[in-house]
């Protein structure tokens, strides 16, 4: 009787332990942020879906600490509006890395590449070779977009059980062949992330390292 | 739900479609683009187009920007008469483009310069009065346009404030500014090391000016503004932190421009552009300005100017507290008005 109490309290142990290192996989979300420069507004929409997880667990003296080392890849469609300059339309693929800590707080990085359009800020005119004038409709350029992004944010379901992510994230986006160079533009983006269980699920690869 | 989000995406794209204006109002706002060979250049148009007189300015630089140029005494005096429009060249500014660097040559400007004066015409009537201002660079800009063609019918009067039409000429002109005001100020033992650097410099490249010296002798020419005893430079950044919220300016773009290497080329192929040989051609009115601290394009320019163009009312001015970007603005602005009011 003694030898079976000791095997189930060991048993019940051993779940409680594992139930602690088990990897709780994050989900594909949907993202929407407000996403601007300075005064001027704009928004980014997307999905991100992540392909890989490596749970990072360190002993501690209090416990085992557990941090997740998310992959994501994400497509986004974003817009702002620079009045008198452009406002700007673009789809965005970016490779994300998210370092999801066990208390909710996360830190991510994320470049991207894309296509980029820009509408012209104000009445756009052509003039021909016999100096006839015209007025050009939707006139703007198409450019390939690069952009390098960092931020923190907070994943809700550590605490209240909600599948929400807040986040904040800086970037800076790059329009080129831009004048023959580049335009580099400095934004932030204020967002959620929803990710719901029953929505597009994911699979993504596992593992587990110990430190 | 859908349609709050509809209406949400409606709101964000059509917030930047602006409704033109072409009416002929006493305080004009407007912004409009030009495209020309793969750039979109932004020309703003601000004051009292109702006086079908306007003044358009052409920046220095090459690219500088349009936005400088709006100061206070413009507003004031300049677009209360008249209206200002305020030209961003290619790669300069807020313009915009694709892959145009093979467009970025002397030629190409005057081009563009045709172009606005024709879209101006076009959206205020071709009775539309123009006159044109080219300050420093803007002055080649000017030239390549005036010494073109019939160009100059498109337009009433020229002025040529502190402004460019030969490279190199300016250039010994710099050099031998530089190293006369040098010497005086060594010997009046003020700021000698920096000026014993300029002299040195000068002397050991009296001979002929490459690119690089060139453009070593438009830093120092700079340098030297900040030199003088009780006299401050016009400070652009002041112009871009003060006004980058009201005027919207898009900084990055304007800096990115600056930095262009296309720029770098332009101006490295500038060492052989002339109109001293052309200016015979423009017949119509001209006013040529300087500032007496100018070392970037000193006086002598100026006065070349006015004695090789062929046109039968011309005259010079000197502002003797000036430096390269117009400091007296208020002389500046008056007499900007006051030669649109004598050939009007």
């Amino acid at each position: 009787m003694q030898k079976f109490f000791v095997l189930f309290i060991g048993l019940i142990y051993g779940q409680v332990a594992f139930a602690q290192n088990a990897v709780v996989l994050p989900g594909t979300g949907l993202k929407a942020a407000y996403m601007g420069t300075l005064i001027y507004p704009g928004f980014k929409i997307g999905i991100e879906r992540p392909y890989k997880v490596i749970q990072v667990e360190k002993e501690k003296r209090r416990g085992t600490k557990i941090v997740l080392k998310e992959r994501y890849w994400t497509l986004n469609l974003g817009y702002y509006s620079h009045p008198t300059f452009h406002s700007h339309v673009y789809l965005l693929a970016e490779w994300q890395r998210r370092r999801q800590k066990s208390k909710g707080w996360f830190f991510e990085f994320t470049p991207g590449v894309g296509y980029s359009r820009t509408f012209l800020g104000g009445a756009t005119y052509t003039v021909n070779d016999n100096g006839d004038v015209s007025k050009k409709a939707l006139a703007g350029y198409n450019y390939v977009q690069f952009s390098l992004a960092g931020g923190i944010g907070y994943d809700f379901s550590k605490r209240l059980n909600a599948p929400i992510k807040a986040y904040f994230k800086p970037s800076l986006m790059i329009l080129t062949p831009y004048n023959s160079f580049i335009y580099a533009r400095p934004t932030a983006e204020l967002g959620v992330i929803y990710a719901p269980s029953f929505f597009y699920q994911s699979s993504p690869k596992v593992k587990i390292k110990k430190k | 739900m859908h349609r709050f989000i509809l209406g949400f995406l409606m709101i964000f794209f059509f917030s930047n479609c602006q409704k033109e204006n072409n009416d002929l109002v006493a305080n004009a706002n407007e912004t409009i683009y030009v495209e020309s060979d793969n750039a979109a250049m932004r020309v703003n148009i601000r004051g009292n187009i109702a006086s079908k007189v306007v003044l358009l300015v052409v920046h220095g630089g090459p690219a500088g920007a349009g936005y400088f140029y709006r100061t206070d005494a413009s507003v004031a005096k300049l677009e209360k008469k008249y209206a200002a429009a305020y030209w961003d060249q290619r790669v300069a500014g807020a313009s915009q483009g694709g892959s145009n660097s093979a467009t970025v040559v002397m030629e190409q400007y005057g081009k563009d310069l045709k172009k606005v004066i024709q879209v101006l015409k076009h959206k205020y009537g071709q009775d539309l009065k123009v006159f044109l201002m080219g300050q420093s660079w803007g002055g080649m800009v000017c030239s390549q346009f005036m010494t073109e063609g019939n160009n100059q019918d498109m337009v009433v009067g020229w002025i040529h404030a502190n402004a460019v039409h030969n490279w190199k000429q300016n250039d010994v002109f710099s050099r031998n500014k530089l190293l006369t005001f040098g010497q005086q100020q060594i010997a009046l033992g003020k700021n000698v090391e920096k000026w014993t650097e300029i002299t040195d410099y000068c002397t050991a490249n009296a001979g002929d000016i490459t690119p690089e010296i060139s453009a070593q002798l438009n830093a120092f020419s700079f340098d030297a503004l900040n030199m003088i005893d009780g006299f401050t430079p016009f400070n652009e950044d002041e112009v871009i932190r003060e006004n980058l919220i009201s005027e919207k300016i898009p900084y990055t773009n304007a800096f990115l421009n600056l930095v262009n290497p296309a720029t770098g080329r332009l101006i490295s192929s500038l060492n052989s552009v002339e109109f001293s040989s052309k200016l015979f051609k423009v017949t119509k009115p001209v006013l040529a300005l300087s500032g007496g601290y100018d070392f970037v394009v000193p006086e002598e320019g100026a006065i070349d100017f006015i004695d090789k163009v062929g046109s039968a009312k011309k005259s010079r001015k000197l502002f003797p507290n000036s430096g390269h970007n117009l400091e007296e603005q208020d002389a500046y602005i008056d007499a900007f008005v006051q030669f649109i009011d004598d050939n009007i």
